[in-house]
């Protein structure tokens, strides 16, 4: 097996090629060293790469498995974590400068999860400064690129975790997500980036952004690598006062290939939006199979869809600039301009207008679990549009000009809201080879579904087997 | 003052001061006035939303030991 096929293996099948010793953890290791050695001056998707301490790793993986131990399906595993995510004696920027120095003294508690499941830690990825961004662009650290197109952005804010994966540099990576931050550069890289329900991984050890928005969660080249890493993430953790202390599945035993009298709900405000023609083709189309596969498919109407952007922003901002108040008053010139506008924003608005968001959410939220007593998923595009150039700030779709950035979280903010588990996955390409993701979002507590209806569709199709040209 | 419309400098000069942002960096406090009022106004659909009865999002829990 060469090494750009150990690099593009997915986890579940690295794991039997290591579980069976026809490859050795140290020769994934260096076969994904190569390809970030090679790749990377392109791609920038990494602010620290550990080479030494994959090595090393790697070769605790050999022991352990000489010594008869076997961790599971990411024993020997690549993994690259974004860098909000603290790793014990390695530095954690968050994407600024300001952080160039900081080295965390405990692990977060998804590091800790991982090591426990045998995988190996290659780096820590870029990132828009903070979190804070949907593009991927860092002043800092420098932009991050699209393999699909490099002129093009990978989308934030976990950029770095969206070209990595993509780009075979990593098997999976993991992304924050507050607004949108795994599934947009997932959709635009063409990955399987799955935010679980709120309070589902633990995010004890990761930077914040908002608090009571942000999710950890996995981006991979399948669905079923997703799942295995909710596997190894997934539980309580009482070090997060966020941790929901339920039964976790096996997260895998529901990938069955079928979605026979799943019930689909298509919600029309979708489309009321702007949305780019050929999305909306894909996006359809890849609906429309899944009904020819069995699943129940019908329109529906999503209550409020067209007011959540007011009232995550509201949120977002309000509990940002608690976060960075400190910070940002005493260093803002250090911060990227945008971001540091973003945050400054967050000082005019009220405390009656925070709760009165926080009021607007609850009803938002109990209107979706009424609306999942009718249907098991949601489906829609997961952008409206694919990937554009690094430094635009407004994109076309069709004959409309909009903004970029609520362009990016126009159909992504709503689960930030709610909470509720949502899985983008590739349904298609533009005719200039760029990535179309489709989104598909369930009950709280429920990814399993989410999940099975995601690995069907893959399952199906072959989009998710394409390489970037990079 | 905050209008439906958005913000005036006046009141957001006053609330900047209040903050602790720096009013002598004009430059930057020009591009964040532009965008404050932009974010000002894109938060109106809020204002305009019935809540009636609706409690926040929020809520307390006194730890258990």
């Amino acid at each position: 097996m060469d090494n750009t096929e150990i690099c593009y293996s997915s986890a579940g099948e690295l794991a039997s090629l290591i579980k069976s010793r026809q490859v050795s953890p140290r020769e994934v290791v260096e076969a994904h060293l190569e390809r970030i050695e090679a790749t990377e001056p392109t791609l920038n998707s990494f602010i620290t790469v550990m080479a030494d301490q994959a090595r090393a790793a790697a070769r605790q993986c050999e022991l352990a498995m000489s010594a008869g131990t076997y961790r599971g399906p990411l024993h020997g595993v690549p993994l690259g974590l974004k860098d909000l995510y603290y790793v014990r004696g390695v530095r954690n920027t968050s994407g600024s400068r300001i952080f160039d120095d900081f080295v965390p003294d405990y692990d977060c508690t998804v590091a800790n999860r991982f090591r426990r499941a045998g995988a190996v830690l290659i780096g820590k990825l870029n990132l828009h400064q903070f979190a804070f961004g949907p593009t991927g662009e860092n002043p800092d650290y420098g932009n991050m690129h699209n393999p699909w197109n490099v002129d093009l952005i990978p989308g934030g804010s976990s950029g770095g975790s969206g070209s990595a994966a993509a780009a075979g540099q990593c098997t999976i990576t993991m992304g924050s997500d507050t607004g949108g931050s795994i599934r947009i550069p997932s959709a635009l890289c063409g990955l399987a980036g799955l935010k679980p329900t709120y309070g589902r991984i633990s995010r004890y050890g990761i930077s914040v952004l908002a608090w009571s928005l942000d999710h950890a969660g996995p981006m991979c080249r399948t669905v079923e690598d997703c799942a295995l890493v909710m596997n190894a993430l997934a539980g309580y953790d009482p070090m997060d006062p966020a941790s929901v202390n339920v039964p976790v599945p096996d997260f895998t035993e529901g990938l069955t290939g079928n979605v026979k009298g799943l019930r689909i709900g298509v919600p029309k405000e979708y489309f009321e939006v702007p949305v780019d023609t050929q999305v909306e083709q894909a996006v359809r189309k890849a609906i429309e199979q899944l009904g020819e596969m069995g699943a129940e498919v019908r329109e529906v109407s999503m209550p409020m869809f067209h007011q959540t952007a007011p009232i995550s922003t509201t949120i977002l901002y309000s509990e940002a600039t608690a976060y960075h108040r400190n910070l940002v008053l005493s260093k803002g010139a250090q911060y990227a301009a945008p971001v540091r506008v973003r945050i400054e924003s967050g000082f005019f608005i009220s405390g009656e207008q925070y709760l009165r968001a926080q009021r607007a959410r609850a009803l938002f939220t109990r209107k979706c679990r009424e609306l999942f007593d009718e249907v098991d998923v949601l489906a829609g595009p997961m952008e409206p549009m694919t990937a554009h150039p690094i430094g635009a700030t407004q994109v076309q779709i069709n004959d409309v000009t909009v903004g970029s950035v609520p362009a990016l979280t126009q159909y992504t903010r709503a689960f930030n809201l709610n909470g509720f588990p949502a899985i983008t996955v590739p349904c298609g390409f533009s005719d200039d080879e760029l990535p179309i993701g489709l989104q598909l979002a369930g009950k709280p507590f429920d990814e399993s579904t989410v999940l099975r209806a995601a690995h069907a569709y893959e399952k199906a199709t072959d989009w998710h087997k394409r390489r970037p040209p990079v | 003052m905050t209008t439906q419309e958005g913000m005036d400098r006046e009141t957001f000069d006053r609330l900047a001061s209040a903050a602790g942002l720096d009013l002598g960096d004009t430059s930057h406090m020009d591009e964040l006035y532009n965008y404050v009022r932009g974010l000002v106004s894109s938060l109106k659909p809020l204002r305009d939303m019935d809540l009636e009865g609706v409690e926040p999002a929020t809520a307390y829990f006194p730890p258990r030991d």
